[in-house]
């Protein structure tokens, strides 16, 4: 049984009228009970200052696909190096400053990674006769790279954030901070970047000397050691307005030169936006959506927007389906058109 | 006649070719379409621009493997086509290629390409999409279908009319290019005997058309070959239309299941080599067709058959005297899958499908590279060229610069650097630009243009800093 203390009562009534002033009640909430939230921002910010936070953790590149093999053949071998270098030489090649691990620490950690989960035993008794590389690759990547970038130290440096000898999170709770943080508007991730083997990780805020600055919302609880307060990137649509138009517009082009489709993924166009504009998911959708209730009144707006809700076959596949959808006016979009009217005066 | 339902419309007449005046052209240059049209009369469509220097190597390749001219040693029974566009886009130049081939020995039935020591025929064979060919047999009848439409039969009928001896030498002589027009034309022979006779006092001859048709059917019987097919080439022979719809597409489909290897290799051997042919080359574009949809067995089947009917099956007439050679068009890909199956079937043996030994078999196609570039366009420009330009005008609007640039960004596909180029002449005259450099190439974007996500480049920049 849970029950609501009276404080709990009163951000649940602020929840009805104000979500952005519940969400930050929230992170405050949450930043004392656990410090990640906070933590984790101040991480991403150290690991790659010049990236603005962004930081990636890799996978394999798309077309690796092996068969599954059998549990006795579950050693570490040449291909699954040539695959980590791979991957590591693309990331390293698209985008330099956001993967910071050398290349020999690098493949050691994924080599230990995979080593010590194919000597785990499986619980409940359960025997498995295969195993899917790919997944086992995957997952040493993500352990490996977990360990260390959120090590309790910074890569590279031996100055602990905790007074422990814990990692302050592990591959499973990394698994669970993402989508949190994403919601309380933190950070911003996706899986599905087309040039990115991996997960793209950036925070959508920073941290400030407290004052009243344009585009952000502070949250007076959230402090790093500098004595900043944690910035939440919130612009108001009225300022951001030109900004938000015209990069969509390009963004939408160079999507479409590539698919060759009118209509192209909104997730894709979405991840881009956001990463761009630093914006987080809710606010890209709220400009979205004021976006095109102007294009419809077409006053102000030079762009036609349409938007469908057909689920293309490669929008269904799989991993795609856990993909964080966009919600236009409460419904779903699944894809976008955008074009420039041509007015006649 | 102003009534528009009975109006006709001349598509010539109503072409503007004005607008390509400001490049001094009288027309685009470059084919529309990215891939070749067979028997299209529009010359920058149908493969006849060839630029011969681009293929050499290929071609030296092609004749060393596949034609005996005397002083070659044993020409190969199979050989290969090795594709290795497929993963990066069509338009290679396969069909270009494989059509100029057949051109170059169909005009004079291989005489100088062998230095007259070969009577050869070539038949371009492409699998159609939809149809199966699960069996060998309804790929012998594709081949079939090939040689009767592009009119062998019809030239080894006419062969066997001239060596009949029944028609006056004085007539073989007005005979050029055209062997079914004249020879398989009875009124062509009845008109030229009258017009000679006219002409010339002492020239009394004239021309019996049923027994120099009975002498024909005569020659045909000699070779032991089945009575229809006699019956049907006696009747219908000099035109190929005719001998499709009077006996081929007569027949059901079990007939062609059950006779049709027999017929090619067989029948039609034997009639090929009464009428003086020693060999015969099969370009078989497209294998992939054939073998992809194919199951592991049907491949194997192929693999066997292939072996049977062209290297040693003992009852076909093809294998006494390797009269056919057949040139498959593969991919990597294909040789994957074919690869098992054929040294299971000891074809390996006989044509080397692996590294090491393909090189003997194989035509490799590559990618074209930068300095064919400009001799390409030029050789297209040189077609449509109103008045001709000497050194860099040659390729106006144009510039050497650009159009290396045009060819990469095509990836070293011919077929889409032309159709690229032919939409740089379009866009050109519509935004009128007085030259198409790179930068004016860049503005325009492949039609099927595709990325590949490693050639990408790097992220973009964010554009605000928080």
């Amino acid at each position: 049984m849970f029950k609501l203390t009276p404080e709990g009562k009163k951000v649940l009534e602020v929840y009805k009228y104000n979500r952005r002033e519940f969400l930050n009640k929230l992170i405050t909430k949450m930043h004392v009970e656990y410090v990640i939230p906070g933590w984790f921002i101040d991480r991403l910010w150290k690991l790659n200052p010049k990236g603005q936070g962004q930081i990636i953790i890799p996978t394999p590149l798309k077309n690796w696909n092996p068969k599954s093999k059998l549990i006795e053949d579950s050693n570490w071998n040449d291909e699954y190096v040539i695959q980590v270098i791979k991957s590591y030489e693309t990331i390293k090649r698209v985008s330099p400053d956001s993967f910071m691990i050398d290349k020999n620490t690098w493949l050691n950690s994924v080599k230990t990674a995979w080593e010590r989960l194919s000597s785990l035993k499986k619980k409940n008794g359960v025997i498995h006769q295969k195993f899917a590389p790919r997944n086992r690759l995957t997952l040493s990547m993500k352990e490996a790279a977990i360990g260390l970038i959120f090590n309790n130290y910074i890569f590279g440096t031996e100055k602990r954030d905790f007074n422990t000898t814990k990692t302050p999170i592990a591959p499973r709770t990394y698994m669970a901070w993402c989508p949190r943080l994403e919601e309380l508007e933190l950070i911003f991730y996706t899986d599905f970047n087309p040039l990115i083997p991996g997960r793209i990780i950036f925070p959508v805020c920073v941290f400030k000397p407290l004052d009243t600055i344009e585009g952000y919302e502070f949250i007076d609880r959230v402090k790093n050691l500098n004595g900043d307060y944690l910035a939440l990137h919130r612009p108001k649509y009225e300022d951001f307005r030109k900004d938000f138009m015209v990069n969509l517009y390009n963004i939408y082009q160079s999507i479409y030169l590539r698919n060759k489709s009118l209509y192209v993924s909104i997730q894709n166009l979405r991840d881009e936006v956001c990463r761009q504009l630093r914006l987080s998911s809710s606010s890209f959708e709220d400009f979205l959506s004021r976006l095109i209730k102007e294009s419809i009144d077409n006053t102000v707006s030079s762009l036609t927007i349409s938007i469908e809700t057909d689920i293309r076959e490669d929008q269904r596949q799989g991993y795609q389906l856990e993909r964080r959808p966009v919600r236009i006016n409460g419904k779903f979009a699944s894809l976008i058109a955008i074009t420039k009217q041509k007015r006649d005066n | 006649m102003d009534n528009s339902l009975f109006r006709k419309v001349d598509k010539e007449k109503k072409k503007d070719s004005s607008k390509y005046e400001v490049y001094g052209f009288k027309r685009n240059p470059f084919p529309k379409h990215p891939g070749v049209i067979m028997n299209n009369p529009d010359d920058r469509q149908n493969g006849s621009i060839y630029l011969k220097e681009l293929r050499t190597s290929e071609e030296s390749q092609f004749e060393h493997i596949l034609v005996p001219d005397g002083d070659r040693e044993e020409t190969k029974s199979i050989a290969f086509l090795m594709d290795y566009a497929t993963r990066k886009g069509r338009g290679i130049g396969k069909t270009a290629f494989l059509n100029y081939q057949r051109n170059r020995i169909m005009k004079d039935l291989g005489d100088e390409l062998s230095n007259s020591t070969e009577v050869m025929f070539a038949v371009y064979v492409a699998p159609k999409p939809n149809d199966n060919y699960r069996k060998f047999s309804s790929i012998s009848k594709l081949i079939m279908d090939s040689i009767v439409d592009q009119e062998i039969i019809s030239i080894c009928i006419c062969r066997l009319r001239v060596f009949s001896g029944l028609i006056s030498p004085k007539v073989l002589e007005k005979v050029k290019d055209d062997f079914i027009g004249t020879i398989g034309n009875n009124e062509w022979l009845k008109n030229t005997y009258k017009q000679l006779r006219e002409k010339n006092q002492e020239f009394e001859e004239d021309i019996d058309i049923l027994s120099l048709n009975t002498n024909v059917k005569r020659q045909l019987e000699s070779i032991k070959i089945s009575p229809e097919l006699i019956l049907a080439l006696h009747r219908f022979g000099y035109s190929s239309s005719d001998i499709r719809s009077y006996y081929f597409d007569k027949k059901p489909d079990f007939y062609w299941k059950k006779n049709a290897d027999n017929l090619l290799f067989n029948d039609f051997v034997k009639i090929f080599e009464l009428a003086g042919f020693t060999h015969g080359i099969i370009l078989l574009e497209e294998l992939e067709k054939v073998i992809v949809p194919q199951t592991s067995i049907g491949r194997r089947e192929f693999c066997d058959a292939l072996r049977y009917y062209f290297i040693d099956g003992d009852s076909s007439s093809n294998t006494q005297n390797s009269f056919y050679k057949i040139l498959l068009t593969i991919h990597p890909y294909l040789q994957e899958l074919l690869y098992p199956h054929w040294n299971a079937s000891g074809l390996g043996r006989f044509a080397g499908l692996s590294e090491e030994t393909s090189k003997d078999y194989t035509v490799y196609f590559n990618p074209i590279d930068a300095p064919s570039a400009r001799p390409l366009a030029e050789t297209y420009i040189n077609e449509s060229r109103l008045a001709k330009g000497e050194e860099d005008a040659a390729i106006l609007p144009f510039n050497e610069e650009s159009l290396s640039f045009a060819l990469k960004k095509a990836l070293g596909v011919p077929g889409k650097y032309l159709a690229l180029l032919h939409s740089a002449i379009e866009r050109g005259i519509d935004e009128k630009w007085t030259e198409i450099g790179i930068k004016e190439l860049k503005t325009i974007t492949l039609q099927d243009e595709s990325f590949d996500d490693d050639e990408l480049g790097e992220l973009g920049e964010t554009k605000v800093t928080l």
